[in-house]
């Protein structure tokens, strides 16, 4: 092979890879607190469960669960259908008032700070608008669907944080039936100062003023049409829901949580640990804080209760 | 086995050949052809001279024999390597012998000059060129003659010394060279060349320098290593190729992040902590493919040193480690053209001499061709990849004289990889570099030279509707002026940094991004630094060296005024300064001391060292490993310098029958100031980045051992590193903790470090290599549960880094068939044939999290070499 020149590559084997596997599977037991007190009667509540793993939580029961005001008022609440409700039914709370909770039996004892409950937001109107977006097909799914849009406006000067729920709901094609499941999307809104008013439902927020902010989202509606026509609920379809234009009813139905600082924080943080994808505008995962701690408690535990100022608005369109 | 092996192979020789008289040299040929000796002699010597009689005769004895009425002598060493030398005085002798085990250097007796002139009275002229391995000249290799330095060699490696008639000791040293001594008898003026590393052929068998004692312009300096060149090529990589970052890693205390990483942690330090130079030009980026590849070209690899322990005075910037390659490979002939294809790139070179050998060009280049391989992987995001990269690296030098030559070097290497449908990552470097160097006087040396390090970065996200274009990047220029000698360093550096934070931009109607950018940070580093070595006596040297910074950041930029002690968050913002561009926005200015000793007996040595070095610039990553978009960050006013002193002790034992070199090395680590992050802090175009960062304090500490053998049949390094590294986050000034304020595992914190590399060299040609790497998995924030709240699955990290990633352990074996070097074959070539992941190991690459598919947030680890890989590949030069 003097001065020869002899290129000269064989891959015999290469190893394909498997590229990603889950690194945890073995769960550590969690006991999770989620409590509301709303400014709404029938809206306030209290959840206290043990989370076994991805998807299994067993409410716990027996406890003394009673919500505390910062005068010194009780409200004891009651457990019924996996949660603890108000004993009365006429309980709301009251802006500018604090609330903690306490719950407890002969083992442990659960406690959260003093939240107070700060002017509700006002809640203009709520619009719908109607896109059209192509999205990349799963394989052999279709390949487009409607996007809807539904813009909450929101017109504050005072410096405020809240929580938004929309709520959607739509007739069933086939039934001419209002579909009871509603599909929930959250957002949060903080006006800061008059500064930096702007939801956080994307990481750059769209469109920001400090006098009106609005909100855009999709609803990713699938078109579960098949190329002849006909309604077609496989393939990955939840629903019979496919878009007839001229009469298809569709609800929207906006809550605003106006919360405190330290309750729009914890939201925040759960917005960034669930939108988390190891992009470069994500964040490092962190372990949440939330407000309550436990005595006696033999697994970690985490949660919020928050005291709300609660708003509603529904907007209806035919779509 | 070995001897037997020998033995046999001596003896059927000696039946084949020994019945008929045959010529000295073809029988030395066969020998050499059938056994793993050695032979060296001149031709011409021996062509006369023939053998008779070799049945069944011991091979040495049928030499001896032949050469009994020739005059010639026989020398045999490691019983290897023989030595044919002519026994008389030679007027002028070429052949030195450097011996090849570590702590027992030969000197030998050399007479010089023509004895029948001797004169005591009389002035004579010791000269000669100094070269390195490759045969080229080294330039400021400082001479000593009974111990006292006399001259430092030129720009084309020459030297005179003036000297009467008599017995003098000559000594050749270099910084990271093995230093040489030799007995001359000087009679008359003559020459003395000598190669401080020995020919190729020997060189073989030049492993790992631990011993700092040969750096002698450094000092005592624990802590710091080399690596030949040729075992860098043992060491295997996924193509097969000489990967400079991957082999650090066999040295104990250095680790890389993760598989497809190259940033290096060395000593528990993170990845912004190490300084990576490529011909004293900062690489920003070192990595390749995401790391699967390291920017140095092997082909230009001329010289690898790492600093872990006591870093000399001249570097500053980083605070843990400096990692210094010297691409200098010269041609050995007028034109050297040399090349190699292997599965996923292939290169192509040339080395030059011109102008009466006064120019020196090396010109080369790499590109990879991945996608192919792509293609067979079954998953439909690999199947939408691709990756690939190119570089090419220019090193040229110019010798105006015999003390001025002038050095310049560049280096462009360009990468883009394409995840899935997701993200497009393109990055690129620029690195160059203008030397000029000046022999002032027979003691001092004055190197000054212009640097520049240009680092961009651009990502392009594809996802619908969040459709973006990033961009960021780093950039360094410097003056450096380094006027050295054998006891003094001395010097001054100028640096410039222009910092881009980044700026985003949509790239679709639809993308709901806004465009933002970040001002860019100009910062200005001056340096000076002084270093004297104090030979205290023949066994004890003390290096003391101080290094001081002056630091600033320059505007032009905005920053943040905070209501007085209250802690840096948006609510205690109570106005905003603007800083005019030129205007000192922040200053520091720092003292760095340093200092080693070393203490010789017989075979023994052992170091101790002090360093303090602080750093100005940091890396803010929202992952356990860098991705390519990764940001600098300077020191502001609310971010300090990062400052870490090192104390660090070593013990070297050789055991010098054996071949065998032990050391034990321990280090502790006090860092302050180590930069980590608040709970979901948004690092990447954050304007605000003292809002999302905290101060840290942290701790390193670890042993290290390591045993090596250089020699024989079975050679090899084995270390094993027990190190662990912490912080504690207890912001005062910000008022928050981390972990409840208690010390947590560090990113870097890996506490077992195991690595064993075995050489078995069957012949001249063929050497079979295993390395086998184990390493505790990198600490991480893992989720231990999720739970639901509103129908939102959230997933619950528990306390900071309190999860690892599997342990990391993989097998490589590597099979090396060279062709013979000889000083009369005209072209080398080599194969390698590797196993990278014998045993097919699912090492985790990298941590990521995603919450795709509507599921929570989870950490998934990337396994880029998840099987055994199989690799050949073809190098060739002529």
């Amino acid at each position: 092979m003097k001065n020869t020149i002899l290129f000269l590559s064989i891959v015999t084997i290469f190893g394909c890879t498997e590229p990603f596997f889950e690194l945890t599977k073995n769960r550590d037991h969690l006991d999770v607190v989620d409590g509301k007190i709303s400014t709404i009667e029938g809206a306030s509540y209290i959840r206290i469960f043990e989370q076994i793993n991805d998807s299994i939580l067993v409410p716990i029961p027996g406890l003394n669960v009673s919500v505390i005001a910062d005068d010194g008022e009780i409200f004891p609440f009651a457990f019924e259908a996996s949660r603890y409700i108000p004993i009365s039914s006429a309980f709301k709370g009251e802006v500018g008032r604090q609330y903690r909770l306490e719950a407890f039996n002969e083992s442990i004892s659960i406690e959260s700070s003093f939240d107070m409950i700060p002017d509700s937001i006002p809640l203009s109107m709520v619009t719908v608008d109607t896109f059209i977006t192509i999205l990349v097909p799963p394989l052999n799914l279709v390949q487009k669907v409607d996007a809807v849009a539904a813009i909450a406006l929101i017109t504050s000067e005072n410096e405020s944080q809240a929580r938004l729920r929309f709520e959607h709901s739509y007739e069933n094609v086939l039934t001419r039936q209002i579909e009871t499941t509603t599909f929930d999307q959250y957002a949060l809104y903080s006006c800061d100062k008059n500064i930096d008013c702007n939801f956080n439902e994307t990481r750059v927020p769209v469109g920001t003023t400090t006098q009106q902010s609005w909100m855009f989202f999709n609803l990713l509606i699938p078109d579960c049409r098949s190329n002849t026509g006909e309604v077609d609920i496989s393939n990955g379809c939840i629903a019979p829901c496919c878009l007839q234009q001229d009469d298809h009813l569709t609800e929207f139905k906006v809550y605003v949580e106006a919360m405190s600082v330290s309750s729009f924080e914890y939201w925040s943080q759960i917005e960034k640990l669930t939108n988390n994808n190891g992009l470069i505008f994500d964040t490092f995962p962190f372990p949440l804080e939330g407000n309550i701690t436990c005595d006696g408690c033999e697994n970690e535990i985490v949660g919020i209760f928050r005291a709300v100022a609660e708003t509603t608005a529904t907007e209806n369109r035919i779509l | 086995m070995k001897r037997l092996f020998i033995t046999f192979a001596c003896l059927t020789i000696g039946y084949a050949y020994g019945q008929v008289e045959k010529p000295l040299s073809e029988y030395l040929e066969q020998l050499e052809a059938s056994t793993d000796k050695s032979f060296f002699y001149q031709k011409e010597w021996i062509d006369s001279i023939s053998v008779k009689n070799t049945d069944n005769e011991d091979y040495l004895n049928v030499i001896r024999n032949a050469l009994s009425k020739s005059g010639f002598l026989l020398n045999v060493r490691d019983d290897r390597y023989v030595f044919i030398y002519p026994n008389k005085l030679e007027l002028e002798r070429k052949e030195i012998v450097r011996s090849n085990s570590r702590g027992s250097k030969l000197i030998e007796n050399i007479r010089i000059g023509n004895p029948n002139a001797l004169s005591t009275d009389s002035d004579h002229v010791l000269s000669g060129i100094v070269t390195d391995e490759f045969n080229e000249p080294l330039i400021g290799v400082n001479i000593s003659v009974d111990g006292r330095l006399v001259s430092k060699s030129g720009t084309d490696g020459g030297y005179n010394i003036g000297l009467k008639s008599g017995n003098y000791t000559v000594e050749f040293s270099y910084i990271g060279l093995e230093k040489e001594t030799r007995l001359v008898t000087l009679y008359s003026s003559g020459n003395l060349s000598i190669s401080l590393f020995s020919d190729s052929r020997i060189l073989d068998e030049v492993v790992v320098e631990q011993d700092a004692s040969s750096n002698n312009n450094l000092g005592p300096a624990i802590g710091i290593q080399r690596i030949g060149i040729d075992k860098l090529e043992k060491l295997a990589s996924v193509t097969g190729d000489i990967d400079v970052v991957k082999s650090m890693t066999t040295l104990p205390g250095v680790t890389v992040s993760g598989e497809s990483s190259s940033y290096l942690n060395i000593r528990g330090g993170s990845n912004d902590q190490t300084l990576v130079q490529m011909n004293n030009t900062t690489i920003f980026n070192p990595g390749h493919l995401l790391g699967f590849f390291s920017v140095f070209n092997g082909d230009f690899v001329s010289d690898v040193s790492i600093l872990k322990g006591n870093i000399p005075a001249k570097y500053g910037i980083r605070a843990s480690s400096v990692l210094d390659v010297k691409m200098n490979k010269w041609a050995k002939k007028k034109l050297n053209v040399y090349g190699g294809l292997g599965i996923v790139n292939s290169n192509l070179g040339l080395k030059a001499k011109a102008l009466d050998d006064k120019l020196d060009i090396h010109v080369g280049g790499r590109i990879s061709y991945i996608n192919w391989i792509l293609d067979f992987v079954p998953d439909k995001d690999i199947l939408q990849s691709s990756a690939q990269f190119g570089d090419v690296n220019l090193s040229s030098r110019y010798r105006i004289d015999d003390k001025n030559s002038i050095f310049l070097s560049s280096y462009y290497g360009e990468d883009f990889f394409r995840f899935s449908d997701k993200i497009i990552y393109r990055w690129s470097s620029l690195n160059n570099q203008l030397k000029w160097t000046r022999v002032l006087s027979d003691e001092w040396i004055l190197e000054s030279e212009i640097a520049s390090s240009i680092l961009r970065n651009n990502s392009e996200n594809l996802i619908i509707n969040d459709e973006f274009e990033f961009e960021n990047g780093i950039s360094e220029l410097s003056f450096k002026s380094l006027l050295s000698s054998e006891k003094i360093i001395a010097g001054i550096d100028v640096t410039k940094f222009d910092i881009a934070l980044g700026n985003v931009v949509p790239t679709t109607n639809n993308s709901l991004v806004q465009e933002k950018s970040i001002d860019e940070e100009d910062v200005l580093n001056l340096g000076a630094h002084a270093s004297y070595l104090i030979k205290v006596s023949d066994n004890f040297e003390i290096s003391t060296g101080l290094r001081f910074n002056y630091f600033m950041n320059l505007g032009n930029s905005r920053i943040n005024i905070y209501e007085n002690g209250a802690p840096f968050t948006q609510e205690n913002v109570i106005g905003q300064e603007v800083i005019d561009e030129g205007d000192v926005n922040y200053s520091k200015y720092t003292l760095e001391p340093r200092i080693g000793l070393e203490y010789k007996v017989s075979n023994n040595s052992i170091n101790a060292g002090y360093s303090r070095v602080n750093q100005f610039l940091h890396l803010i990553s929202n992952t356990v490993l860098v991705n390519p978009s990764t940001v600098w960050k300077s020191s502001d006013r609310f971010i300090p310098p990062t400052q870490i002193d090192q104390f660090s002790i070593g013990y070297t034992h050789n055991l010098v029958e054996q071949d065998i070199s032990i050391s034990i090395d321990g280090f502790y680590k006090i860092m302050n100031d180590l930069v980590d992050y608040r709970n979901g802090a948004e690092l990447v175009l954050n304007e605000n980045l003292e809002q999302a960062t905290l101060r840290g304090e942290g701790e390193s500490y670890g042993i290290e051992f390591l045993v090596s053998k250089e020699q024989g049949f079975l050679s090899g390094i084995a270390s094993y590193t027990y190190s662990r590294t912490f912080i504690t986050v207890d912001d005062q000034l910000q008022g928050v903790q981390i972990n409840d304020g208690e010390r947590y595992p560090f990113y870097s914190d890996r506490p077992h470090n195991f690595k064993a590399t075995l050489d078995f060299k069957l012949s001249k040609k063929w050497t079979v290599s295993s390395n086998f790497t184990y390493l505790t998995g990198a600490p991480i924030n893992a989720p231990v549960n999720v739970f639901q709240v509103d129908g939102v699955r959230v997933p619950y990290f528990s306390s900071r880094n309190s999860s690892r990633i599997p342990d990391y352990h993989r097998l490589d074996l590597v099979v090396s068939l060279k062709s013979r070097i000889r000083k009369t074959k005209k072209n080398n070539d080599r194969w390698v044939f590797a196993l990278y992941n014998v045993y097919g190991r699912d090492n985790v690459a990298t941590i990521f999290f995603s919450s795709e598919n509507n599921a929570p947030s989870q950490p998934f680890a990337l396994v880029n070499v998840g099987r055994m890989i199989p690799t050949i590949t073809y190098k060739f030069e002529f």
